[in-house]
């Protein structure tokens, strides 16, 4: 039996909550990139919810409902979606029901025409060595022969575009129109999938608000890139909610 | 302005989906009232899993909070309320088997017969009932591999590898079973989503 069936094999006992943690990581790593194997899911999951709707209720004794309102108010509630635009469709937008951490601010695709004109106007102010070398990084990611982007739109009018290159396993982010970080801080970059948010390098912009940034670390494909503030020098994990969110899908 | 809280006309699905929508803004009574409408549900099958009736009053707490918590995350477009709110029962319940000391020790000796039987214990209510005998035709249709290793892994809360301890059946074959059974089960019972 193969790897790609022995996966597949899987949707079942996902439903039904039978695997164990390794096996569940794994598996919704693999949900991910397979369409036919999450609607599967859906529909089993749905499958399992008629078992359990087969058992007989139990009432809950008196106190119950009194303890648990009296809780409320020390568990609040998280913030909703933002409703402005249809939520985030940048890559497969549905995979986002399950990755809840990426589940935060409202992006919208816009027109790719402002990052590509960034990018050629980059160089402008090239001026040392780490710049030139970051410039060259930046040249062979948009001169990949399978370079793609995404951008998104943030609620006060900056822009952010993720330019990648499956082959290179390289990214760069291009921001404009975006406020510098407040004192002390610096925005910093991550590869998030469903192991988590890898660190990929700080950056700042100044007044001008527009910048650009070749990550830092290799990226998988599928890797959702996001940005968060931390404080100067950067963070090892997140501290804050990314407040732009990038599928590379 | 308080929207009414919804009449018994309305079917309980949506019902239930009117309310959460409603708890996502904050609204303390429609939790009040979603709770009333799903907390037997949710002790039903925690119970069925935990088999302690004060454990399972604990999980239950746990998910109505966590029910609080989440609602607006709830996404009417990818599923109903009941479904949203079962499927984090039975994921919180199999958290708990699997990490209470209790259950470790649980015995794996246990009888799928018991199991088995454990399934027939009907509820008086109507709906319930319907839900019950809809589901066990489906289940008569599977093969007895199949419909044991569904009944330990959805009731009883086993893992993989505990119902293939229990079946004495290797795991991958577990595995197997476990989705030909499901997908017959999903045709059964027309889930299409």
């Amino acid at each position: 039996m193969n790897m790609k069936n022995d996966r597949e094999n899987l949707s079942g006992s996902y439903a039904l909550n039978g695997l164990d943690a390794a096996e569940t990581a794994e598996f919704e790593k693999h949900l991910l990139s397979s369409d036919d194997t999450r609607n599967e899911v859906t529909e089993l999951t749905d499958t399992a919810v008629l078992l359990g709707l087969s058992v007989a209720p139990v009432a809950p004794s008196a106190g119950l409902k009194a303890s648990i309102m009296d809780q409320l108010d020390a568990h609040p509630q998280l913030a909703p979606l933002e409703q402005a635009a249809p939520p985030v469709v940048v890559g497969a937008a549905e995979n986002r029901a399950r990755a809840r951490w990426f589940n935060r601010p409202a992006l919208r695709l816009i027109s790719s025409a402002a990052a590509v004109a960034l990018i050629l106007g980059a160089g402008v102010a090239a001026a040392t060595v780490s710049q030139v070398r970051h410039e060259n990084a930046m040249a062979t990611i948009s001169s990949a022969s399978d370079v793609q982007q995404a951008s998104v739109d943030l609620p006060d009018g900056a822009a952010a575009t993720l330019v990648w290159s499956g082959e290179l396993g390289q990214s760069a982010l291009i921001v404009d129109s975006m406020t510098p970080p407040p004192p002390g801080k610096v925005y910093e970059l991550w590869y998030i999938n469903d192991s988590g948010a890898r660190p990929a390098g700080t950056f700042t912009v100044d007044a001008s608000g527009t910048t650009w940034q070749v990550l830092n670390g290799a990226m998988t494909a599928g890797d959702t890139v996001g940005v968060t503030v931390e404080p100067r020098g950067g963070s090892p994990v997140p501290t804050t909610d990314p407040f732009i969110l990038i599928e590379s899908a | 302005m308080l929207e009414p809280v919804p009449t018994e006309q309305d079917s309980p699905a949506l019902r239930a989906q009117h309310l959460l929508e409603r708890v996502a803004t904050g609204d303390k009574v429609a939790f009040a009232a979603l709770y009333d409408e799903m907390a037997p549900r949710v002790l039903g099958l925690v119970i069925r899993l935990l088999r302690d009736h004060s454990q399972s009053e604990e999980v239950t707490q746990e998910i109505f909070l966590e029910v609080w918590q989440n609602a607006s995350r709830f996404d009417a477009t990818k599923g109903g309320a009941v479904t949203w709110i079962l499927t984090m029962t039975h994921r919180r319940a199999v958290d708990r088997v699997r990490a209470s000391q209790a259950s470790r020790d649980r015995d794996l000796k246990i009888g799928i017969r018991d199991m088995e039987a454990e399934f027939d214990h009907v509820s008086e209510s109507v709906e319930v009932r319907i839900e019950h005998e809809r589901v066990e035709k489906a289940m008569a249709r599977l093969t007895e591999l199949q419909r044991q290793a569904i009944t330990l892994s959805y009731f009883g809360g086993y893992s993989n590898s505990e119902v293939s301890e229990i079946l004495s059946v290797p795991i991958g074959t577990i595995k197997t079973r476990i989705r030909d059974g499901m997908i017959r089960l999903r045709d059964e019972l027309g889930v299409a989503s």
